[in-house]
């Protein structure tokens, strides 16, 4: 980024308008990327004045610039960068008071300041006027009105823009009445905060001091001076000794010269919010209320597994046909091998979570620029609250039986990072998608025409893989928040917006930022990981299969067979070498060495070289066993397969599968981390490899145990 | 918790009960009922929570209206300086109100 381009950040509150004035300020053209430390997306645009382009930034919402955690510190410290030369403050007509005091703290710091008087159109409705000479003036910057939807007002506030980039510009801050043992206190501060900022204003060099006295305490902030800290907390100690609270006389201080200022400014409001509070009473009704909800989450789930289906065949088929020309154009050897098996099987892998990622943020896009997101988390908080969850968690977890990857993605609508760490690390345990074609291939083999009571064996072990899924998840969410995750009980301070019809090009842009944020970063990692993965399980090559089967080729070729007849015994050996192969390669090797490990809970060496597969995708587990038994390419309802297995013998001649390691199967696949790409996507979402690594030591290790428990009790209760 | 248990029909006897509760600590938040306005006098949570719900305008002498409980009870909806805020009643237990606002 080029330094020297001067930086507009545009702030306010959450549900102010602030991305809509974004998108309409800069047409659109916004770039995504992270902010260094903390995974909060840093939207920009480049914005075109008569005086030149600026880069402008889209700063997280917020209610204040105090902070107590790095995210919330994102605000401050985007201000304190150097080429910040102005800030655009969003404000809700409609929520005037609460606006204006971020905007006052904006202010207060002396750097210009244009506010954006949004949704006045709404706030005359209510019968608001405002007086916008008189409110500028008291609050030392310019004060613009627009109505961001219909871009009304947006030539003003360029017009205020300029002017705020022009050398000379500051906010005049207002002399806010802070008390007198309050400006005491600033006093004490100041001489700390010139040495840690000496290039401040003064005017900066108070607004910091007032922001030291509010943000630190039981914080977790970076970057600031252990001598600012121990002034500060020795500050707050003298002031509780004194029975005073700092906090309560600072803003209160500000609340009461903001009400005073609006009550000069600004006429009297109607205080009813009519339209939403009367679509509330149906869609947060003890009965309609989560009957709706019920609907919406159906809707979801069926846009994730029905909806997106289609889309997601397409993708692989297309990418099964651009395998088969591979194969077709290339000379046969490594290099096409690594092109179809590696490099196009692993762009395939990518794309194929397009459609679910599009359609699910799509969704919650909706859900939440509507409102209604807000009223998700209100009507089933206090069931999350129970494991230590927040309410808006509840959308991710159950994406999470679509598919992990959007539902970790979909996390990010959870503020803070603890809460969002916990939800992502828990959610991959929901049974998602990939997870039915292997439960569908085990039930077909070991539960084939029997049945428990009224209903078939495999309808009930299937079933019964969804409970323990939903169980174990919350469990699990409970117990990372007790132990890993442990930190401050998650509250919910959440803001019911009023209802509004979402505009369906932000929907659109935004669904499609997130998509192209996985596609390149996420997707470069899942596309190394098949390669590696492809070439674990090729190399390397036995030269002695080579040509033990060149040999027996030659022997059915010398046979004067029929042509059709030959044709399959050429296709039957080349799936035999395959198998042979890949026993040979590398992967298979290591299917082998766990087989000690494996036995205990049930299964041999081929199991574990489809295990090893697996870590693709969840349902290459079922392709996998079809090139062990040396099958060819198969599905879940394959019948050779489900043979092939049934017919699998231990070294001592019992049967690999029976319904007691079936079900220790389906519970490894359940509760293991056998996904690169949920890997992958955590990486991305938590901005470290701590994580994933994590999530799949702490899974895979769950697995195991609980597949013993079921292998070794159903043993000796003698089952299997 | 009881107040769920109790069914709907039998509100003054709930509202008696809390009127027991309170003889030893000051009416909350959580102690109004759907529609009802008051006055905050102090509030008590923890210290970023405290701070948060001063920032978004809940301070000594705001007023506050009860809008309605979520479906299963908890959390509650508030209507203040002109939006909705919803809170759990655990913090809201913690916000003190000035007595004769119930």
């Amino acid at each position: 980024m080029d330094v020297r381009v001067p930086q507009v950040l545009i702030a306010g509150n959450p549900n102010s308008g602030k991305s809509t004035l974004f998108n309409a300020l800069s047409g659109g053209g916004a770039r995504v990327g992270n902010y260094p430390g903390v995974t909060v997306d840093r939207t920009s645009a480049n914005l075109d004045l008569d005086i030149g382009p600026v880069e402008l930034v889209d700063v997280p919402g917020t209610y204040s610039l105090t902070a107590s955690s790095p995210e919330e510190q994102l605000a401050v410290n985007a201000l304190l960068e150097r080429n910040t030369r102005a800030v655009i403050c969003v404000v809700d007509a409609t929520t005037l008071e609460r606006g204006l005091y971020l905007a006052l703290q904006l202010i207060e710091s002396g750097l210009p300041v244009v506010i954006a008087m949004n949704m006045m159109d709404a706030a005359e409705r209510m019968g608001l006027r405002i007086d916008i000479e008189v409110l500028s003036g008291l609050l030392g910057a310019p004060v613009v009105p627009v109505v961001a939807t219909k871009r009304r007002g947006l030539d003003d506030l360029r017009i205020q823009i300029e002017r705020a980039l022009r050398p000379d510009a500051r906010s005049k801050p207002p002399d806010i009445p802070y008390s007198e043992p309050v400006r005491a206190d600033i006093a004490k501060l100041l001489p700390a905060i010139e040495k840690w900022r000496p290039h401040a204003t003064v005017d900066e060099a108070r607004a910091f001091a007032l922001w030291c006295m509010l943000s630190l305490g039981d914080d977790d902030l970076v970057g600031v001076p252990e001598t600012v800290r121990e002034i500060a907390a020795d500050l707050r100690n003298q002031a509780l000794s004194e029975g005073r609270n700092p906090h309560l006389e600072i803003i209160s201080s500000r609340y009461d010269w903001l009400d005073d200022v609006v009550h000069r400014a600004c006429s009297e409001r109607s205080p009813e919010m009519p339209f939403s509070e009367k679509v509330d009473r149906l869609l947060t009704h003890p009965v309609a209320g989560i009957l709706i909800f019920a609907l919406v989450m159906f809707g979801i789930f069926e846009a994730l597994f029905a909806g997106a289906e289609p889309f997601m065949d397409a993708i692989e088929s297309l990418t099964t046909s651009l395998q088969d020309l591979a194969v077709t154009v290339l000379p046969s050897g490594v290099l096409r091998d690594l092109i179809v098996e590696g490099i196009i099987a692993g762009v395939g892998n990518v794309l194929v979570f397009a459609p679910q990622i599009l359609f699910l943020f799509l969704f919650i896009g909706f859900l939440e620029d509507s409102g209604y997101l807000a009223r998700v988390a209100f009507v089933i908080d206090r069931v999350m609250k129970g494991v230590g969850l927040h309410g808006k968690a509840f959308v991710p977890l159950l994406s999470g039986f679509a598919c992990a990857v959007p539902a970790v993605m979909a996390t990010r609508t959870i503020e803070r990072r603890r809460d969002r760490l916990v939800t992502m690390l828990a959610l991959p345990l929901m049974s998602c998608s990939a997870r039915l074609p292997v439960y569908i291939l085990i039930v077909g083999t070991v539960f084939a025409g029997m049945s428990v009571g009224w209903f078939s064996a495999g309808a009930v072990a299937l079933f019964s893989m969804y409970v323990l899924s939903v169980l174990v998840t919350l469990g699990a969410a409970a117990v990372l928040r007790r132990t890993v995750l442990r930190g401050p009980t998650p509250t919910f301070l959440l803001e019911m917006p009023p209802y509004r019809w979402p505009s369906a090009t932000i929907l659109w842009l935004n669904a499609w930022r997130r998509l192209r944020i996985f596609l390149v970063d996420a997707g470069t990692i899942i596309l190394a990981m098949t390669i590696v993965l492809w070439a674990a399980l090729s190399f390397p090559k036995s030269q002695e299969v080579t040509q033990r089967f060149e040999a027996e080729r030659a022997q059915i070729q010398q046979i004067d067979l029929p042509e059709a007849a030959e044709a399959e015994a050429l296709q039957r050996l080349e799936s035999k070498e395959a198998s042979a192969q890949l026993e040979n390669s590398l992967g298979g090797r290591f299917g082998h060495a766990i087989e000690p490990a494996l036995r205990p809970i049930g299964f041999d060496w081929q199991i574990g070289i489809g295990i090893i597969g697996a870590f693709a995708a969840r349902e290459v587990f079922v392709s996998t066993l079809g090139v062990v038994f040396g099958i060819g390419e198969a599905d879940e309802e394959n019948k050779p397969l489900r043979q092939a297995l049934q017919d699998a013998r231990h070294a001592d001649g019992t049967p690999v599968m029976t319904p007691l390691s079936g079900i220790s199967l389906m519970v490894f696949f359940l509760l293991a981390c056998q996904c690169m790409s949920t890997i992958a996507v955590v990486r991305k979402e938590s901005g470290s490899w701590k994580w994933p690594l994590f999530l799949f030591t702490y899974m895979t290790i769950l697995a195991y145990l609980a597949s013993l428990l079921v292998y070794q009790g159903g043993r000796l209760l003698g089952l299997g | 918790m009881f107040y769920r248990k109790i069914p709907a029909d039998s509100k003054r006897l709930r509202t008696k009960k809390k009127v027991i509760i309170n003889n030893q600590m000051p009416p909350s938040l959580a102690d109004l009922r759907p529609g009802q306005t008051a006055k905050i006098v102090a509030i008590d949570c923890d210290g970023a929570i405290s701070r948060r719900l001063m920032e978004m305008g809940l301070l000594p002498g705001t007023e506050v209206r009860l809008i309605r409980s979520a479906p299963l009870g908890d959390p509650i909806e508030l209507h203040v300086r002109g939006y909705a805020l919803s809170v759990r009643r655990a913090e809201a237990a913690r916000i003190a109100i000035r007595a004769g606002g119930i």
